[in-house]
């Protein structure tokens, strides 16, 4: 745990904290370290490096042998305490890599799922925020095959934002699309970078989305994290990893 | 035309096919729901004993039933000590042995339906703070629909063309347990072709419609969307 304790040089600012365990057939993921609690933190690495993995066990979406995870004051899970929240009671916003809208419900009722479930109802300004800032409201009548993919994964984001969440988790949400549709969304997500308070755990495999949208830097290969810090001073390992 | 007693039959058929539909339609969502997420090692032995009464001569499957329902058998001491008697012979017997018989033409397009949605749909309504039960009931039957639709109508049309299991714990009581099988099988055996003609054209054509209807409106069944 020392060496990786340096490799991750946890501040004390860092409020999201984190120790997952993972064995598989053909994998295992090991990672120990912490989070920023403010802005963008991409998680990067080629595929297969487990930074999907790591995702999926903070929304509790896996099951890891060992797995701690804490936010602020609050432990969402801790194994050595046998606590866990199921995912349902976890205060995240997920958007997952293909847009995975309810396929029976138009894109109005796709927002509103999330938002009845999590008590936000009543709050219609904080949808019609969401829905602003996401440019969608012309789109809110169609079912998703009515859709283009660019919009799609629009009107995801604005899906999981309006459960008002204290984390946003967003797993490679612009690899499914082309790049017209890429250059269609990142304004958006500039902007959900400007606007939002809650601190976004961002998946990606590509450079360029790292250095436009984040503000620190996770760097994992073969399921553990090589390095983690502000992005002025990790930057770096985005060109290495074209070496992996 | 039709007799009075083949209409008695027809309608004693839609009763018994109904209520085994919609006795089945609810037993068996859990059935395929647990078959299609569950990685137990009695999966295989479950689903072969559902599957039985497909490759069963019915006349197999109505024996052990009837032996089971009768005075003797475990079900009939049950049926009898709680005041039901015994079910060979009744209405009640009828639509048991039907949803034992059609059983697999229900579970089978649910379970197929269920596995095609995968857990993908899952995770999202989890992620949207939907309970299990409550993405159940919001995603995975809404989702589910052209299954539950399929099911439905093999299910039913399945239990309409039962004659061998009728035959065999059934009897041939007039209004009570004379199904339009039976009924068909008297008029041939009294030679009363003409009769015989109209109920099996009626049955012909009812199960082409079915058919029909079914391939019309689920054009593409089971279909997942990843949208």
């Amino acid at each position: 745990m020392s060496e990786r304790a340096e490799a991750t040089a946890s501040t004390e600012k860092d409020s999201i904290k984190f120790h997952f365990q993972l064995q598989r057939d053909e994998f295992s993921l090991d990672v120990d370290g912490s989070f920023s609690g403010r802005g963008v933190t991409a998680i990067f690495g080629h595929s297969g490096c487990g930074k999907s993995t790591l995702l999926r066990c903070i929304a509790g979406l896996e099951k890891p042998q060992i797995a701690f995870f804490q936010v602020d004051q609050s432990v969402w899970e801790d194994s050595s305490q046998s606590t866990r929240l199921p995912t349902h009671q976890r205060p995240i916003g997920y958007v997952f890599q293909e847009a995975s809208l309810f396929p029976h419900l138009s894109a109005l009722k796709n927002l509103q799922y999330g938002q009845k479930r999590c008590g936000q109802s009543q709050n219609n300004d904080q949808l019609e925020q969401v829905i602003d800032l996401l440019g969608i409201e012309n789109l809110l009548h169609r079912k998703p095959d009515r859709l283009s993919g660019g919009e799609r994964q629009r009107v995801s984001i604005a899906r999981a934002l309006a459960v008002c969440p204290q984390l946003l988790l967003m797993d490679e949400p612009l690899s499914a699309l082309d790049m017209k549709r890429k250059r269609e969304i990142l304004p958006f997500l500039e902007r959900l970078h400007q606007e939002l308070a809650i601190p976004v755990l961002y998946v990606t495999h590509s450079p360029a989305e790292v250095r436009r949208l984040a503000d620190n830097l996770v760097v994992m290969d073969s399921g553990k994290i090589i390095a983690s810090g502000k992005l002025t001073e990790t930057e770096q390992y985005l060109d290495d990893s074209h070496l992996f | 035309m039709l007799t009075s007693a083949d209409y008695s039959a027809l309608w004693l058929t839609f009763k018994v096919a109904s209520l085994t539909t919609l006795i089945l339609l609810i037993l068996g969502t859990p059935v395929a729901w647990w078959l299609s997420n569950t990685q137990s090692r009695w999966k295989p032995l479950l689903s072969a004993l559902i599957a039985v009464p497909l490759v069963l001569p019915p006349t197999v499957l109505g024996f052990y039933l009837l032996v089971l329902m009768g005075p003797e058998g475990a079900l009939g001491r049950f049926t009898d000590a709680i005041g039901l008697g015994t079910l060979p012979f009744t209405f009640t017997g009828l639509v048991f042995a039907s949803c034992i018989y059609s059983l697999p033409f229900v579970v089978q397009p649910l379970q197929n339906a269920f596995e095609a949605i995968g857990p993908r749909p899952l995770e999202v309504a989890a992620t949207l703070r939907a309970s299990p039960i409550d993405s159940f009931f919001s995603v995975t039957i809404p989702l589910a629909k052209p299954g539950f639709f399929t099911a439905g109508i093999l299910g039913f049309a399945h239990t309409v063309g039962e004659f061998g299991v009728v035959l065999m714990i059934g009897g041939n009581i007039p209004d009570k347990t004379r199904l339009v099988s039976v009924q068909l099988y008297n008029h041939v055996e009294a030679l009363e072709y003409t009769q015989a003609h109209w109920l099996a054209a009626l049955l012909l054509g009812f199960s082409f419609l079915v058919l029909l209807v079914m391939y019309t409106v689920i054009k593409t069944p089971l279909r997942v969307q990843h949208v």
